[in-house]
């Protein structure tokens, strides 16, 4: 099977530090893909590594069947790269861009690019230079998608923008997913975006792969419940495993639960018995991500 | 090739405000050089000591760096990076549009200021401008990558060293006027490397430390350092006068620099005992020069002479003198021919200085213990041209890379051109032009002076009838145009040939000749003598 992406016992060292450690990893064609992490975690080193922007210390990672050292200029028509960091030429108009993009690209669509400018309320005579951040960020995504790639890999594209810019990328995402079925593989801070969007999730801590799951599967292995009852008790509950205390005090205690199976959750319910309050409610991708880069931070006993 | 097309389309669409101020800066420069050149006849020392080089250089510069880095040459966040373009695309786009809009309108202008010498010697020089451009480039590149200071200090440093040698010298400046150039000379090295270091610091400074109120002062400060340390730095006669020490370490260190004459040379002193001279007998330090056998076309030699005192150094003065085969000039002045078929100039004379008989009586014994320093600085003749007047309103003589082409316009006037199909990179050439008429045994020599610029470039130097001649140096002449005063040594081999200056009429020249010089320098020389090595010679100490 070719994978959009896939990473063999990939590292990169940058001289003593060491952003990626044997990472494993491969993303299905056709897949909405999150890479989560804290900052410097390595998720923007694992993608500019897929794109040969930087070259592996060791292992391999491919992308479309091709090894990153193998990539060549002709590869990029179907591969598309959108980062906040990448330069985009200031003195150009919007039109020439699109024009000097247009005689590179052979699989440039130029009626879909007018769309997509309609679409992102950009127009060809704006001056790059003069953009806003999320302006700038709807040109990234429009020149992207107007060649309709096979795959897409985005660097923290969702940070920093408005509701309304989010919303329009993550809506025209989407339905380039749906139409052309193509792969998508994203770095991003922001959980309610990877929730909405993402079909697959990994965390990465310290340049180590700590987890890969599908969004849904991650969500259904972790709840966050909250049980009164008394001291004792609540001490007791802290203790069970699986358990990462968030935030409580000597009446109430609020706690992440991850459990492998729905037999582990009916067997804490148990255990709190009947003299308690208990209150389940399914986890969030942020009290995840917390819990995964060990940044757990029990709030301040009242 | 759509791809290449498509990359100078974008480039020439955004940097075009950029293509256009090195095109103004270049009309400017080229337009300013030529007004002085024709008021002042002058085109080395016009071009050279005005800020032009300065601003062409600085903005040929910027350009090429800009044209590069502006796609962020290798940097990871590079546009290009991650699309169907290649590097080697957007490279070649960039060198062909570099070469289109930046250097072949600088070698045209380049081309127009030598004076239309479309010889060989103008498409070495775009090649050479080329391929310093390209490193320049490539530095700049590599700027773009790494955004840190010590690249962009390599660029700055890599384009003055660029814009000096490409601009004032060039390699095939030396190659074509066939000689080393003196631009290799260390000591004309000093004012790059001190240029280079204040550029850098100032360039750092600026990346580094400037805000929008200091950047103008820092620009500026650039800018007056460049003009003033410039490429013929007011500095550099003072660094360039001999200091004892200095001279010996570098005889000893690097005698292939400093290497003595091959033939000798002594001191004498003469005296000339006029009572009726303004300011009484003077006694005159002569070094004396044999010319045993020279198998050269003649030689120039600027003398600076030294006296040690034991208790420190006395700066006597600078001289000249140029002799060549078949005629000499003299120095204060004075001219003369020797026979035509020989120099017949030994021993040759330089009169390093005049002293007050009574001056010299006083210290004679003293300097009889001291020890004089000359400082030599030969050039040697290369090639001579001599043309004929006749009939004919025009005569060119052709020969080798140059050209020369007189033209009598009317009866009043002529004019001579001097076209030297080299580049105008540097001072390898200096010609000169001298015209004598062996029957009036006169010499007219054209006012002004200097060289072309680097081996090419042109001299137009106009004669024109004057109201009546006029006797040029300051000695009297009797009607018979001969000299009132004792002849030196140098004056007797000039068998009676006086100098005059102005205009001079067709009848004069019709019986004269010209001769061309186009001389490039050599190694500086320096002898030293003791003065107890001098010879005192027509001196006889009854005299006074």
């Amino acid at each position: 099977m070719k994978y959009a992406i896939e990473a063999t016992a990939l590292s990169k060292r940058f001289w003593r530090k060491t952003a990626l450690s044997n990472v494993n990893l491969a993303i299905s064609p056709g897949t909405i893909f999150a890479l989560l992490g804290p900052n410097g975690a390595g998720k923007t080193t694992f993608l500019k590594s897929a794109v040969g922007l930087l070259r592996p210390s060791s292992g391999t990672v491919s992308v479309l069947g091709i090894e990153s050292r193998l990539l060549k200029p002709r590869d990029f028509n179907e591969i598309a790269f959108i980062s906040e960091q990448q330069h985009l030429p200031g003195r150009m108009r919007v039109g020439g861009l699109l024009r000097y993009c247009a005689g590179h690209y052979s699989n440039w669509d130029e009626a879909y690019s007018q769309a997509l400018l309609d679409q992102f309320q950009l127009s060809r005579r704006d001056r790059i230079g003069a953009l806003s951040r999320g302006g700038k960020a709807r040109l990234r995504m429009a020149i992207a998608m107007t060649h309709q790639p096979s795959l897409i890999l985005m660097d923290e594209m969702f940070s920093g923008l408005d509701p309304i810019v989010r919303d329009d990328l993550m809506d025209a995402l989407i339905a380039l997913a749906q139409d052309c079925g193509c792969s998508i593989c994203f770095a991003s801070h922001e959980m309610s975006e990877v929730e909405r969007l993402a079909d697959k999730v990994a965390f990465i801590n310290k340049g180590r792969l700590v987890c890969c799951e599908s969004t849904e599967r991650l969500l259904d292995g972790y709840r966050v419940i909250e049980v009164s009852g008394s001291p004792e008790l609540l001490e007791q509950a802290s203790r069970y495993a699986g358990v990462h205390k968030l935030a409580g005090n000597r009446e109430w205690l609020r706690f992440l639960f991850e459990f492998k199976s729905t037999g582990e959750l009916q067997e804490l319910e148990g255990r709190l018995g009947s003299n308690s309050h208990v209150q389940i409610q399914p986890a969030g991708l942020r009290q995840i991500f917390r819990h995964l880069a060990g940044r757990e931070r029990p709030e301040v006993l009242q | 090739m759509k791809a290449i097309i498509a990359q100078m389309r974008k480039d020439l669409f955004t940097l075009w405000p950029l293509v256009v101020l090195w095109w103004l800066v270049l009309i400017a420069a080229t337009a300013s050089t030529v007004q002085v050149f024709i008021r002042t006849d002058e085109l080395t020392d016009t071009y050279t000591s005005s800020v032009w080089p300065l601003l062409t250089g600085l903005v040929c510069l910027f350009s090429a760096v800009i044209f590069f880095t502006q796609d962020a040459g290798l940097d990871s966040r590079a546009f290009w990076r991650v699309r169907p373009i290649s590097g080697f695309g957007i490279w070649t786009s960039k060198l062909l549009l570099l070469f289109v809009v930046i250097v072949i309108p600088g070698a045209a202008a380049q081309w127009w200021l030598t004076g239309y010498t479309l010889g060989y010697d103008i498409w070495w020089a775009t090649a050479e401008a080329a391929a310093w451009l390209l490193l320049v480039v490539f530095v700049g590149a590599l700027a773009g990558a790494l955004t840190g200071s010590i690249a962009l200090s390599v660029v700055t440093l890599a384009g003055i060293y660029v814009a000096v040698w490409a601009f004032f010298s060039g390699l095939t400046a030396v190659l074509g006027s066939g000689f080393m150039t003196p631009h290799r000379e260390w000591v004309l090295w000093m004012p790059v490397i001190v240029k280079v270091s204040i550029m850098a610091g100032l360039w750092l400074l600026y990346r580094y430390r400037s805000v929008r109120r200091t950047a103008p002062l820092i620009v500026i400060a650039a800018l007056s350092a460049w003009y003033a340390i410039g490429p013929d730095p007011w500095w550099l006669n003072e660094f360039q006068k001999p200091r004892s020490s200095q001279y010996k370490r570098l005889l000893e260190t690097q005698p292939e620099i400093l290497q003595p004459p091959d033939y000798p040379i002594s001191a004498a002193v003469r005296y000339v005992g006029d009572e009726e001279m303004p300011g009484g007998p003077v006694v005159q330090l002569l070094a004396e020069i044999q010319l045993p056998n020279i198998s050269i076309e003649g030689l120039s030699i600027n003398s600076t002479a030294r006296l040690h005192y034991p208790d420190g150094i006395q700066y006597l003065g600078r001289s000249g003198i140029a002799a060549y085969r078949g005629f000499f000039s003299l120095p204060h002045n004075a001219s003369g021919f020797a026979a035509e078929s020989d120099i017949n100039i030994d021993p040759l004379y330089i009169s390093l200085a005049e002293i007050p008989a009574r001056s010299y009586n006083d210290i004679r014994h003293e300097l009889a213990e001291m020890e004089l320093e000359l400082s030599i600085r030969e050039s040697l003749i290369f090639d001579t041209v001599d043309v004929a007047f006749s009939e004919n309103p025009i005569e060119i003589h052709g020969k080798r890379n140059y050209k020369v082409q007189v033209t009598i316009l009317d009866s009043n006037r002529m004019k001579v051109l001097i076209r030297i199909n080299g580049l105008a990179y540097g001072r390898a050439l200096s010609p000169w032009v001298f015209i004598y008429n062996p029957v009036n045994k006169e010499i007219y020599s054209p006012p002004g002076g200097g060289g072309t610029a680097g081996g090419s470039g042109q001299r137009e130097m106009l004669f024109a009838r004057p109201k009546g001649f006029r006797v040029q140096n300051e000695r009297k002449f009797d009607s018979s145009g001969a000299d009132v005063r004792p002849w030196s040594p140098s004056e007797r081999n000039s068998l009676g040939y006086r100098k005059i200056s102005g205009p001079v009429g067709k009848d004069w020249l019709a019986n004269a000749r010209i001769k061309v010089y186009l001389s490039t320098a050599t190694k500086p020389i320096v002898h030293t003598v003791k003065l107890t090595d001098f010879r005192a010679e027509n001196w006889k100490k009854a005299d006074w």
